[in-house]
C-alpha cells in the first residue's frame, strides 16, 4: 500500500494550525465514521484519517513527521533502517492490534461496519471520559478476556428467494480479498430488514471472551416478476389493447405457481387487480395480497390486417382520453 | 472453507449478558434502556433480542470515536434508522 501523506489525508496545508487540524479531523471523522457512512471505502478512509490525526494532532509527533516524513517513527525510535512493517503496525494501532486479535478480527474488520471492536482497547483512555462512572474498576477485572465484536452485513435476496427461504451458500469477502463461505438457513417469508443471526461467527474474543455474532441483514430487492410495496406484492401484467378493452381471462404467476384471473372490460394501464391472500407473508401472520398491475402494450409493428382494423377503429371510436386535460382532439 | 450453520433459534439476552457481550457495565446498558435506545422484547419482561447488541456497540463506537454524548449517539441511531427506511422506500420505487 502506498504511503499517503498525513496532511493530504486530512486535506490541510503543512502550516495549518493545531486548532484547524483538529477541526479538519473532526469533520472527516463525522463524515467517514463507518457506522454513519455505508460507502465501502469509508472504514478504510476513517482509519487513515485517524492514523493521520494520531500524528498530526500530537505536537511532538507532528514535528518528527515534518522532519522525517514517512520514516518519522523509526527515526524517533532510533532504528536505522525502518521497514514497511512499522508503518503497518502503526496503522493497526488506530484499528485492531494484530497481536491481540485472531484471524477473524483482521479478516472481517475491514468488511463489516461493526468490525471495529479492537479499537475499544487501543483507545482505552477514552473510556473514562466517554462513560461517566461506567468503567470504574474494570481495568483489572477484564485483564485480557474480551468479548468479540458483533458484525453485520447485508444479505440481498429477491422476493422469490426471500419467500421460499431455505439453505443458501454465501461467501463474504473482505476488502483485502479474504473470503469465507457460510451455509445459511433463510427462514421462509423472511422480511426486509430482518436479521439472521449466526451465533459465534462474529469477531473472535480475546482470552476467555466469547466470539461475537454475525448478523445478516436481509434486503429484499425486486425481481423481474415481483416487487414489494410495503405489505403489498406486485407483479406486472402486460395486456394487449383489445384484452384491456374487451376484458380477458389471463394466467398470472404467483409465488407458488399460476392462477387464472379475469381482467374486467375497460381495463387501462395502472389498474391493479387484487388476488387476495396470494401476497407476501405478513409480520403478524397471514398472507398479504398480490396485485397484478396492468400495463397495456401495443405491437411495435402491425400486420396489414391489424393496421386495417386499427384504422377502422380509429375512425369509428369517439374515445378521447385527453379531453379531461382540455386538449383538442 | 464453508461452515454449515443454522440461524439460531430465538434466544433472549438479559442486561448482564448484553453488558458482557458489549464490554460495558450493566449500568451503562440500563442507561440505554432508560433512554429508549434499546427496548426489551414486548411480552418478555426484561429480556432483549440478541441483535440489540449491535445498537449498543454502535452507541459505544459513536460516543468514543466522535465524542458525542449518549443523547447524541441515540439521535444518530434514530436518524440512521430513518435514512434506512427512506432507502427502503427508494429501493421499492427503483424497479428492475
Amino acid at each position: 500500500v502506498a504511503f499517503k501523506d498525513y496532511y493530504d489525508v486530512l486535506g490541510v496545508a503543512r502550516d495549518t494550525s493545531a486548532a484547524d487540524i483538529k477541526r479538519a479531523y473532526r469533520k472527516l471523522a463525522r463524515k467517514l465514521h463507518p457506522d454513519v457512512n455505508k460507502a465501502p471505502d469509508a472504514e478504510d478512509r476513517f482509519k487513515e484519517v485517524n492514523l493521520a490525526y494520531e500524528v498530526l494532532g500530537d505536537e511532538k509527533k507532528r514535528a518528527l513527521y515534518d522532519k522525517y516524513g514517512e520514516q518519522w517513527k523509526a527515526v524517533s525510535e532510533g532504528r536505522a533502517a525502518p521497514g514497511a512493517e512499522d508503518i503497518r503496525r502503526e496503522s493497526w494501532s488506530a484499528g485492531v492490534d494484530p497481536d491481540q486479535f485472531g484471524d477473524l478480527g483482521s479478516i472481517f474488520e475491514a468488511l463489516f461496519g461493526g468490525g471495529l471492536g479492537g479499537r475499544r482497547d487501543s483507545s482505552r483512555g477514552g473510556f473514562s471520559g466517554g462513560f461517566p462512572g461506567g468503567f470504574a474498576g474494570r481495568e483489572q477485572g477484564r485483564s485480557w478476556s474480551m468479548a468479540g465484536p458483533d458484525y453485520e452485513t447485508v444479505l440481498e435476496l429477491d422476493v422469490e428467494e426471500a419467500y421460499h427461504g431455505g439453505e443458501r451458500e454465501i461467501r463474504l469477502t473482505s476488502s483485502t480479498g479474504d473470503s469465507r463461505g457460510y451455509r445459511v438457513r433463510i427462514p421462509p417469508g423472511v422480511r426486509d430488514g430482518q436479521r439472521i443471526r449466526l451465533a459465534g461467527q462474529g469477531g473472535a474474543g480475546t482470552g476467555q471472551g466469547p466470539a461475537g455474532d454475525l448478523y445478516l441483514k436481509v434486503q429484499i430487492r425486486p425481481s423481474v416478476r415481483f416487487h414489494l410495496e410495503g405489505d403489498d406484492l406486485l407483479t406486472p401484467l402486460p395486456l394487449t389493447p383489445w384484452e384491456g378493452a374487451l376484458g380477458a381471462s389471463v394466467v398470472v404467476r404467483t409465488l407458488e405457481g399460476t392462477v387464472r384471473i379475469k381482467v374486467p372490460e375497460g381495463t387501462s394501464t395502472g389498474r391493479r387487480i387484487r388476488l387476495r391472500g396470494k401476497g407476501y407473508p405478513l409480520a403478524g401472520g397471514g398472507r398479504g395480497d398480490l396485485y397484478a398491475e396492468v400495463r397495456i402494450e401495443v405491437p411495435s409493428s402491425l400486420t396489414v390486417e391489424e393496421r386495417e382494423l386499427m384504422k377502422r377503429l380509429a375512425e369509428a371510436s369517439r374515445f378521447h382520453p385527453r379531453e379531461a386535460m382540455g386538449a383538442a382532439k | 472453507m464453508t461452515r454449515r450453520m443454522r440461524a439460531t433459534r430465538l434466544e433472549l439476552f438479559s442486561i448482564e449478558e448484553i453488558a458482557l457481550r458489549c464490554e460495558v457495565q450493566p449500568a451503562y446498558v440500563e442507561r440505554l434502556v432508560r433512554h429508549g435506545v434499546i427496548e426489551p422484547l414486548p411480552g418478555h419482561a426484561g429480556r432483549f433480542a440478541p441483535e440489540v447488541t449491535l445498537s449498543v456497540q454502535k452507541v459505544v463506537r459513536l460516543e468514543r470515536d466522535l465524542e458525542v454524548n449518549l443523547e447524541g449517539a441515540a439521535l444518530i441511531l434514530e436518524l440512521l434508522d430513518r435514512i434506512e427506511a427512506l432507502e427502503r422506500r427508494l429501493r421499492m420505487l427503483e424497479r428492475p
